[in-house]
């Protein structure tokens, strides 16, 4: 498998905690230019040609480290609107030159239809297959590696042939993709699934990680649904620190999608991982040998 | 074991707003769940993807949203979501055929300004993230000999909307910007579906920000004759022949004031000269 990783394009976002933005804060980040350590985005918030999308991600991308996240690739899926969108994703790469581009490990799509969402996978040769055909392509048409976030799940399919963990850590090694471990939607699969959260985390290589993913969940009669709509959920935080310990201190992101709060209660939010992260830190730099290492795919 | 398409098209299926209720082998083999549990988590999949297209939708229209009320909305939201699946990854991409739907709707019957205003909204849409407009070259204008001037081609702005409705479409919208006390009187003094003053709609770009503009039907004959081709000197004859006091220079100092036109060039026979 072809590899994109460093040093062509080595992970540059900051060892710290950083804060999904969205539209409701741009005007406010703009003017304040507030102590964040980097941003994140939606990639397809900005695939538009001009006007002030693109040109507020310019000046944000002037003052601070930024990542891409997309959130309609269709890594999983053999729809025929990849193609178009990844020349949109690549247009936007290639103006803002980020610092970090990942997207899902799912499926949105069948055959022209998108659906929007973020589907979860059966966990077969066939999926494995299919999606490391399209990370190649992205990453080939990209030059760079991306990231790919394991997404939180409602439902198993009956013919999954492999763990959800074995399956993430497949696509990467045959890929030469890096992971984006949301440990959220790892909280919310196991309480759905009932697996043990922290065998997952275990079964992840250090080295495969760039970057995590904390939100918050809500509860829906008796199964968890990802809502991006809360503060970090205490079993979380503990689940955090449990991945900070296993995998070393590594780039976090808080993200709120929906109700979405001040951004100061955000900042709150990046305060808590960032005392669990230097924490780590620190105890990485008393003992060495233990130190998280940077993705080397 | 189904193929990951088949799976795939069987849970798509299972999506839709119109999904047939009721026990489809096919769906609930595909997962571990019970089918009594597997229908509810499905349900909550389901909620979130309609729940997105709404919300594209209701962000995406924001006047129609208004004059509709939410709850009418959300049912013609809903209607539309049946009929039309998302073609792009990108939310920010659906809604765009709104308002030919609007068009066969019954609701067009009862407020038949409403695919108008659909239109109007996805052309400010467009517009508010159309490529950005080169500024007009004053200076390379004031270069071409007067004689060759009439021949000119001006270039209008790729994210300019000119849109002619019966509707007085640009006032709705309008007050539809104020603060909610000043909009209802502003609304009232427009009778929506009055035929008497016909509306000639340009979206503009200004700063970031998309407006739609009234234009007189002397500049809506300039632009269109401008948007089909024809050179300055022809424009300015469709111009004229709608109002004789028609001022050329101030209506093109204007649209390049405000980014509608972008540029000029010479036909063919100017290039030889």
């Amino acid at each position: 498998m072809r590899s994109f990783s460093s040093p062509a394009t080595p992970i540059r976002l900051p060892l710290a905690a950083g804060i999904g933005l969205r539209a409701p804060h741009h005007a406010q980040v703009l003017a304040e230019r507030p102590a964040v350590a980097w941003w994140e985005v939606h990639s397809e918030n900005f695939f538009s040609a001009g006007g002030a999308p693109i040109e507020f991600l310019h000046r944000i991308r002037q003052s601070y480290p930024l990542s891409l996240h997309g959130v309609g690739l269709s890594l999983g899926a053999l729809d025929t609107l990849f193609e178009a969108h990844l020349e949109k994703l690549a247009a936007l790469v290639e103006r803002i030159e980020p610092a970090s581009v990942s997207e899902h490990l799912c499926w949105s799509s069948a055959g022209a239809r998108h659906f929007n969402d973020l589907l979860p996978l059966p966990y077969t040769k066939e999926a494995l297959e299919q999606a490391v055909a399209r990370i190649d392509c992205v990453q080939e048409r990209l030059q760079r590696s991306i990231l790919v976030e394991n997404v939180s799940s409602y439902l198993q399919f009956a013919d999954s042939m492999m763990s959800e963990w074995d399956f993430l850590v497949a696509v990467a090694r045959r890929s030469g993709c890096g992971i984006l471990l949301d440990i959220n939607n790892i909280y919310v699969s196991a309480c759905n699934h009932g697996f043990s959260a922290q065998s997952y985390i275990d079964a992840i290589p250090a080295d495969l990680v760039g970057e995590l993913h904390l939100a918050g969940f809500e509860a829906c009669e008796d199964f968890l649904i990802d809502t991006h709509g809360q503060p970090v959920h205490s079993p979380v935080w503990d689940l955090y620190e449990y991945a900070l310990d296993q995998l070393g201190a590594k780039p976090t992101l808080i993200e709120w999608d929906v109700d979405i709060p001040s951004l100061a209660v955000l900042q709150g939010e990046a305060a808590q991982a960032e005392r669990r992260l230097r924490a780590r830190m620190h105890v990485d730099s008393a003992s060495p040998q233990e130190s998280g290492h940077a993705l080397a795919a | 074991m189904p193929s990951l398409p088949e799976v795939q098209a069987v849970f798509g299926g299972a999506l839709r707003n119109d999904a047939a209720p009721g026990h489809t082998p096919a769906l609930w083999a595909l997962f571990t769940e019970p089918e009594a549990l597997a229908e509810r988590r499905l349900a909550a999949y389901r909620r979130n993807v309609i729940g997105n297209w709404r919300s594209a939708l209701a962000s995406s229209y924001p006047v129609l949203a208004q004059l509709l009320g939410a709850q009418r909305f959300r049912q013609l939201a809903d209607q539309y979501i049946a009929g039309y699946p998302s073609r792009s990854g990108d939310l920010n991409d659906y809604g765009g055929e709104l308002a030919a739907w609007l068009e066969a709707s019954s609701l067009s019957s009862e407020r038949p300004y409403l695919p108008d205003m659909a239109r109007l909204e996805w052309a400010l849409l467009v517009a508010y993230g159309a490529v950005d407009a080169a500024v007009f070259d004053l200076a390379a204008l004031a270069e071409i000999p007067s004689a060759l001037q009439p021949n000119l081609r001006l270039h209008i702005w790729a994210g300019a909307a000119f849109i002619e409705s019966p509707w007085p479409l640009v006032d709705i919208w309008q007050a539809h910007q104020l603060t909610e006390d000043e909009r209802d009187s502003a609304l009232a003094a427009i009778d929506a579906l009055s035929h008497s003053a016909p509306c000639r709609a340009l979206v503009v770009r200004s700063e970031g920000r998309v407006s739609a503009l009234a234009l007189t039907a002397s500049e809506a004959a300039f632009l269109r004759a401008l948007q089909s081709g024809q050179t300055l000197a022809e424009a300015i004859t469709a111009a004229l022949s709608e109002d004789p006091a028609f001022n050329p220079g101030a209506t093109l100092q204007a649209f390049i004031v405000q980014r509608t036109l972008t540029g000029f060039s010479m036909n063919e026979t100017d290039h030889r000269l």
